[in-house]
């Protein structure tokens, strides 16, 4: 009886009161959020901790956000989001790199003529706002671009190799990183740690140690490991980004522990007739960065039109039905692993290029924050993950000011959750695959078998 | 009727499958299988010449799914081998190979449920089949493959152009035309289960084992059904169809091989399996006295099952 009552209901005044009810958590999270992390009162001002806290301009934040999640859950909402996300997609697919991706492969597929522009005008308009973006902001900017946004896009790029496509969840990654760091420390100077090679080597030559010691690494570690469940990798993944940082804080006399690593030379080109070294200018830092970064997206988008980046697609959607239909599996995740581990040395020897480093960059939270960019930007696809990086490092350097430290990663928690509530995969997800051959479709099957009556069958 | 007799007479006529083992191109002998206590498969024998359109039919529980499974590697079976035979004569034991060696020596498989790869486009599933074929077919692999996918090579492009051309035929093939930049996710029911076939196809078979093709079709799809599998065939592709549905069998397949409580019990083309009288009783259940379970000898499987008319569920 009480049921037919509850279903006669129109349906507005549940839905009112739902979105009340789903409104009340967040609005409470908030506000706990906001005294927890505001100035503390004391005896003299029992509710100055309260005032600072509720009346600071970060409450505003904290509504703001909460009604963009409430407001997109409601039927109005959503339909009011749906066309607002096809306005901007409208306006945005001729320039956006965002919108290019499914965009650019659209046209390649439909005009090869005019493919070649369509599918690089939009990387290109990318390319060049990214050169010209350090000129607008000050020196502690283009720091920033240097530390916050070139190397953790490089990282950013290769985890999404390992999370993105093929779909092993991977919690140690920064260790990738630190193996870099401290495999260049190793070769490229006799002081900076109490192991040294018995050689010396320019910073650019250490690149091939790094990335082969931390490829090795990756293998290593997942040769054992890939032949196991998502879940139990990721458990691995994470101790083995513990045991690295532990080593690299206690092994003092191989590494240097917690004081850490001083002294790597700094990235320097000495060729007849060139010779250049990057100093503390973060502008060379950011343009060689910007190379790299180039580098790494043509690469990776080449592997993944590529069968090896069909086979981690594959992997990813269903390894079993994967393996019976041939991708060797765990061959595919291993590749996976040592791709996205060589990008995170790579990494590691710019990083450690930059004269000093400790074991206190290499720590989980580190780890975290690379995997919270790849889901933030979209899972798989590295443009998104590109402008995952560029948004929530740039968030982190325009609170710098306004927020105390500790505090940085409750804003980033809450810009997370109005990602997961308004744009689940990511803030550009990834395409579904390409549509049709380049050349076209062709209509004629390759082996039309002897037209064979269609016979009825006897019921 | 006991069962022990009809496994003897399932022996009788299991040479009339394929011949000699040498000409076989598949060859299943003794294949014993048990999870835990339940023995799924006890003692299967059957062969397959090349290039046949043959069918594995039996009760629910029969063992059909369990022999497929044995066949394209997913399980090790505990007794018993299968030998797959290639053209030039090679013998290939498909035993403990495991499915990936297994799919690359020509034996594809779909799913019973289906099994796409859901985020990736239907173009794409069908690619990822035919990046996998053997190497010497056309298959892609290997540090040299994949330095010529980063140089984008003049040769990398040419073979990729091809293997999407295939691919668009294969799907072509199976009526999914114009469906190429679809997400495997996003197409119907019976499309999906098509597009499984043309991944399956992909990977350039010798042998197609189709698991239960027609489940939720209707008259009309299965209709359609029968002639893909038949233009399929027509190719040089074997299938081995598993099926719960009589009529469709007997309209496509030339050999039936049946299967009851892991046990082939019967061999033979459709129209003998008709009129066999032990088929009969398997599928709807026939003269079973009362403890007729307790008849059958210690260990020949099924001990956990009943056997009855209740569990007669074919489409017969």
């Amino acid at each position: 009886m009480r049921a037919t009552v509850g279903a006669s209901r129109s349906g507005a005044a549940p839905a009112a009161r739902a979105g009340a009810r789903a409104a009340t958590c967040p609005c409470v999270l908030g506000l706990l959020a906001a005294v927890v992390t505001g100035p503390r009162g004391d005896g003299d001002h029992p509710w100055r901790g309260v005032e600072r806290s509720v009346l600071a301009p970060r409450i505003a934040v904290f509504a703001v956000l909460v009604a963009l999640v409430v407001g997109a859950r409601t039927p109005a909402g959503r339909v009011s989001l749906a066309g607002l996300t096809a306005a901007a997609r409208r306006r945005l697919t001729p320039l956006a790199p965002l919108a290019l991706v499914p965009a650019g492969a659209r046209a390649g597929a439909r005009a090869p003529g005019r493919a070649w522009t369509a599918r690089r005008a939009g990387p290109g308009a990318a390319f060049v706002l990214a050169a010209l973006a350090p000129l607008a902001v000050s020196r502690a900017g283009q720091q920033s671009m240097v530390n916050d946004i070139g190397l953790y896009a490089l990282l950013a790029l290769g985890l999404n190799v390992v999370v993105g496509c093929a779909g092993l969840l991977d919690l140690g990654y920064v260790a990738f990183f630190a193996i870099g760091a401290y495999t260049t420390a190793y070769v490229t100077s006799p002081t900076a740690m109490p192991w040294h090679a018995p050689f010396t080597v320019n910073p650019f030559l250490a690149v091939p140690f790094a990335v082969a010691a931390a490829a090795l690494a990756g293998v290593v570690l997942g040769g054992p490991t890939l032949r196991l469940g998502g879940d139990y990798l990721a458990i691995v993944t994470l101790g083995f980004g513990e045991i690295v940082q532990l080593l690299a804080n206690n092994a003092g006399g191989i590494t240097g522990g917690a004081r850490g690593v001083f002294g790597v030379p700094p990235l320097s080109v000495s060729l007849p007739g060139l010779h250049y070294a990057w100093g503390l200018d973060p502008l060379p830092y950011y343009y060689l960065l910007l190379g790299l970064v180039t580098v790494v997206m043509v690469v990776f988008g080449r592997l993944e039109a590529a069968p090896l980046g069909r086979a981690w697609a594959a992997v990813r959607e269903d390894e079993f039905a994967a393996g019976l239909t041939g991708v060797r599996t765990v061959r595919a995740k291993l590749a996976a692993f040592a791709i996205g581990a060589s990008v995170s040395g790579f990494a590691g020897v710019l990083y450690a290029s930059k004269q000093f480093f400790n074991p206190d960059s290499f720590s989980l939270q580190a780890s975290i924050l690379v995997l919270t960019l790849v889901v933030f930007g979209g899972r798989g696809n590295r443009w998104g993950v590109l402008l995952g990086v560029v948004v929530l490092q740039g968030l982190a350097y325009a609170l710098r000011g306004i927020v105390p430290p500790p505090d940085r990663y409750i804003y980033f928690g809450a810009v997370i959750v109005a990602m997961m509530a308004l744009r689940p995969a990511g803030l550009v997800p990834a395409p579904a695959g390409r549509a049709l051959p380049r050349s076209g479709p062709p209509v004629v099957p390759a082996q039309p078998g002897p037209a064979v009556p269609d016979p009825a069958v006897t019921p | 009727m006991t069962f022990p007799r009809q496994a003897g007479h399932a022996a009788s006529v299991a040479g009339s499958v394929a011949g000699s083992e040498a000409a076989a191109l598949l060859a299943v002998s003794g294949v014993r299988l048990a999870y835990g206590g339940v023995t799924s498969l006890d003692g299967v024998s059957f062969r397959l010449a090349p290039g046949t359109l043959a069918a594995l039919i039996g009760p629910n529980g029969a063992g059909k799914t369990s022999m497929v499974n044995v066949i394209s590697g997913v399980c090790r079976p505990d007794a018993g081998t299968v030998v797959l035979r290639s053209p030039d004569g090679r013998r290939h034991e498909l035993t403990g190979r495991g499915p990936t060696r297994v799919s690359r020596l020509g034996v594809a498989r779909t799913f019973q449920n289906i099994r796409l790869f859901g985020g990736l486009s239907a173009l794409d599933n069908v690619r990822v089949g035919l990046d996998n074929r053997p190497r010497g077919r056309g298959g892609a692999g290997g540090l040299g493959d994949l330095a010529a996918g980063l140089a984008r090579t003049p040769a990398f492009r040419r073979r990729e152009r091809a293997a999407d051309e295939r691919a668009a035929a294969l799907l072509a093939l199976v009526g999914l035309a114009g469906r190429e930049g679809a997400s495997a996710a996003a197409l119907s029911y019976g499309e999906r289960r098509r597009l499984e076939i043309a991944r399956a196809l992909g990977t350039d078979p010798r042998l197609l084992l189709v698991d239960e093709p027609a489940a939720g079709a209707n008259h009309a799809e299965k209709q359609a059904l029968v002639a893909l599998l038949r233009r399929i065939n027509a190719t040089g592709v074997a299938i081995l169809l598993i099926e719960h549905d009589m009529t469709m069998v007997a309209a496509l397949a030339t050999t039936v091989v049946v299967l009851n409580f892991g046990r082939v019990i019967a061999t033979g083309t459709p129209a003998e399996i008709r009129a066999s009288q032990c088929v009969q009783d398997a599928y709807l259940g026939g003269p079973v006295e009362p403890g007729a379970e307790l008849e059958r000898p210690a260990g020949a499987g099924g001990v956990a099952r009943s056997a009855g008319p209740a569990e007669a569920g074919g489409g017969a």
